[in-house]
């Protein structure tokens, strides 16, 4: 959503009165532009006043109740994201990588159908287009992953990279299926790119090459035969790939099992 | 960004409660909510104890104006208070005032719980004939209360019937824009204006800076 007119969304979301894809969409565009996020939180402290306003007397029952949950809630650490994750946090549990890039990725497809269905207001043809361009590409990018994620011995491992970013794998040995999704992984040299390795108990197998563009992530690469490998790993290749690893792998880790 | 709404209770209350802090001279001085949340971030229920009647009316308050039903706005509240322990260590005070903080997480889960459970087409239909004047009814009554309603409804007043329709329906009545459009039968981008210049005029009279 880059249109100008996005920025006149800050009073509808400083009063939750976007629905979630674009809500989503304009929390996106909020870590783009500084400006929009300065208005975004004087329109909420503004808001804010209208809450104070319809203040009412709380009853002691609900004090006494919130002490008690306190007296036996953990907080949270100071570090890590910002305290408005909602679908992530609705989810529970760890905020694992793969989870986090799951819903990610759930986003994107979410948001991207909505503009095509019509949910959220289409100013041009043009921006419909790219939509709907953008859907195509996105739900087969993710295609593998969500089907893996909904296999019940569906497990993810994630490994980090010697020069920084991250991989991550999510694998189901009933399926014979995993995707490996990498993400701030330094570009290679030119002229050369990763090639991923399930490594067992003979020779390293190539199951693919990765291509990041600098600090983007790169589209999910599926893979299967998994039988028998026991580690994952990414060596840096000439480009086209090698037969067999040429360099250390810079990412090494356990596949999940 | 500090609201001036802060203290909502008079200071001298503050210190019979023993709600008080020692500045660096040792003199008692009211501790304000944000002196508080430092150390609530540090895992001090005592504080939080004292932070509690500073933040609690308005939370369930404005809740309360969501989820309509009273059981479940308490729940809404307590959940929304209990998070406020949880990601104190989290808290920006760049990003706003604690009590802002509080408010902004409160309506955004009132909000998620409205829409969540009920089915949109059937809260349209019950609510769409009562909303718009009874809202405003309900802030306009509650005055007396004190100086800061009596502001806020003034300030309400200053805007335009469209604006101040769309917010108030957006805000107390936890519409998506979309459902004030069709509510006020407008064009969705007019009522999309309307909110942002509506809540800026509002932030101009009200003095939030």
């Amino acid at each position: 959503m880059s249109s100008p007119d996005v920025h006149t969304l800050t009073g509808a979301y400083a009063l939750d009165a976007l629905d979630e894809f674009e809500r989503r969409q304009f929390e996106a565009h909020l870590t783009q532009c500084p400006d929009c996020a300065r208005e975004v939180d004087e329109l909420r402290a503004t808001a804010a006043r209208l809450a104070v306003a319809a203040a009412e007397q709380p009853p002691d029952s609900l004090r006494r109740r919130v002490l008690a949950q306190v007296a036996t809630t953990r907080q949270e650490s100071p570090a890590g994201k910002p305290v408005t994750t909602p679908i992530l946090a609705r989810a529970g549990g760890r905020r694992s990588d793969w989870a986090l890039r799951l819903a990610a990725a759930a986003a994107a497809i979410a948001v991207a159908a909505a503009v095509v269905l019509g949910v959220v207001t289409v100013r041009t043809a043009a921006q419909r287009d790219f939509a709907q361009a953008e859907l195509a590409q996105l739900r087969a990018e993710y295609q593998p992953l969500a089907q893996l994620a909904a296999a019940p011995d569906a497990r993810g491992g994630t490994g980090t990279g010697v020069r920084g970013g991250t991989v991550f794998v999510l694998a189901s040995h009933e399926l014979n299926k995993a995707v490996m999704v990498a993400s701030d992984l330094p570009t290679p040299p030119d002229g050369r790119i990763y090639q991923a390795w399930l490594i067992g108990q003979g020779q390293p197998r190539s199951v693919g090459l990765m291509q990041p563009g600098g600090s983007a992530t790169a589209p999910p690469l599926e893979f299967g035969g998994l039988a028998g490998a026991a580690k994952i790993g990414l060596t840096v290749e000439p480009a086209g790939g090698s037969p067999q690893p040429t360099t250390t792998p810079v990412v090494l880790f356990d596949l999940p099992s | 960004m500090r609201d001036s709404v802060w203290p909502l209770r008079r200071r001298d209350e503050q210190g019979e409660r023993g709600d008080e802090h020692r500045d660096e001279r040792g003199e008692a001085c009211p501790a304000t909510a944000e002196q508080l949340m430092l150390e609530v971030a540090k895992g001090d229920q005592t504080a939080f104890e004292r932070l509690y009647p500073l933040i609690a009316g308005a939370v369930l308050g404005v809740v309360r104006r969501v989820v309509r039903d009273p059981a479940q706005s308490e729940e809404v509240a307590q959940e929304v208070l209990v998070q406020l322990w949880r990601t104190a260590p989290r808290y920006d005070p760049a990003r706003g005032s604690v009590l802002t903080w509080a408010l902004t997480l409160a309506h955004r889960r009132a909000v998620d719980r409205v829409r969540h459970a009920q089915a949109a087409a059937e809260r349209e239909d019950r609510v769409a004939a009562e909303s718009i004047d009874r809202d405003y009814d309900e802030v306009a009554e509650a005055v007396t209360a004190n100086l800061e309603r009596e502001q806020v409804r003034r300030c309400l007043g200053s805007l335009t019937t469209l604006q101040r329709e769309s917010v108030v329906l957006a805000y107390y009545g936890g519409h998506t824009y979309s459902e004030v459009a069709e509510l006020l039968s407008s064009p969705l981008g007019t009522v999309k204006t309307r909110l942002r210049d509506g809540l800026i005029r509002l932030r101009d009279c009200l003095g939030v800076a």
